[in-house]
């Protein structure tokens, strides 16, 4: 069973550079997230800046995460 | 007694810090300088309600006046509430109606955004360099 802090750890080895989530991973995530009380905000459509890929941030577990970029392989939704 | 070269370079200093704040403020997270050499800045980020911190590395490369613009940038977007986390959440050009309505000239706004969009700051995990902070519309 994943507790709220290695979920935490998990997050940010996920917005190391070269991860991109699957679908499926994109959805287990999410119900991981969503049991400890959090959502993940989905950007998938950045329009300027650095980033300019479609990527998932976590809520709701700690603003340290938040700023986390976890990047999605093409046409995840 | 002070040497003028020193003060010049503390008053650089206090620009860069003053700048960290004001762009993590919009993080809502606050700065700690723990290291700094010419250009590269180390240090750790805090959180209210957060036992976790993050450790940072900012490899500069904007002038005092693009970093000064930049800070009166963040102060105001935090001012007004434009932003989600690094999501500017009005678009560049309602960004851009705002800042002419505070009396910024076209340099200025060019300057401001452009440094906005530009900048990078990196998370450091356990002394790697991973994610980055940065701000997008």
């Amino acid at each position: 069973m994943v507790n709220l802090k290695e979920s935490k750890f998990l997050i940010k080895q996920l917005s190391k550079p070269g991860s991109e989530l699957t679908k499926k991973e994109l959805k287990q995530l999410e119900k991981l997230v969503i049991k400890f009380g959090g959502k993940l905000r989905k950007d998938l459509n950045p329009v300027k800046g650095k980033i300019n890929k479609p990527h998932v941030q976590v809520e709701g577990l700690g603003k340290s995460i938040e700023s986390r970029h976890i990047w999605l392989k093409s046409g995840v939704k | 007694m002070v040497k003028i070269g020193c003060k010049i370079n503390l008053i650089m200093e206090v620009v860069k810090k003053e700048f960290l704040d004001s762009f993590f403020n919009l993080f809502e997270a606050k700065v700690r300088i723990t290291q700094f050499k010419e250009e590269q800045f180390s240090g750790m980020l805090k959180w209210e309600n957060d036992d976790d911190t993050q450790d940072f590395k900012w490899y500069n490369i904007f002038s005092n006046e693009a970093l000064v613009i930049l800070k009166e940038l963040c102060d105001l977007i935090k001012k007004y509430k434009l932003n989600d986390n690094d999501t500017i959440i009005i678009t560049e050009r309602e960004l851009r109606s705002k800042l002419t309505s505070f009396n910024w000239d076209n340099n200025k706004i060019e300057k401001g955004i452009d440094a906005l969009i530009s900048i990078s700051i990196k998370m450091v995990d356990d002394g790697e360099e991973t994610d980055s902070f940065f701000m997008h519309f």
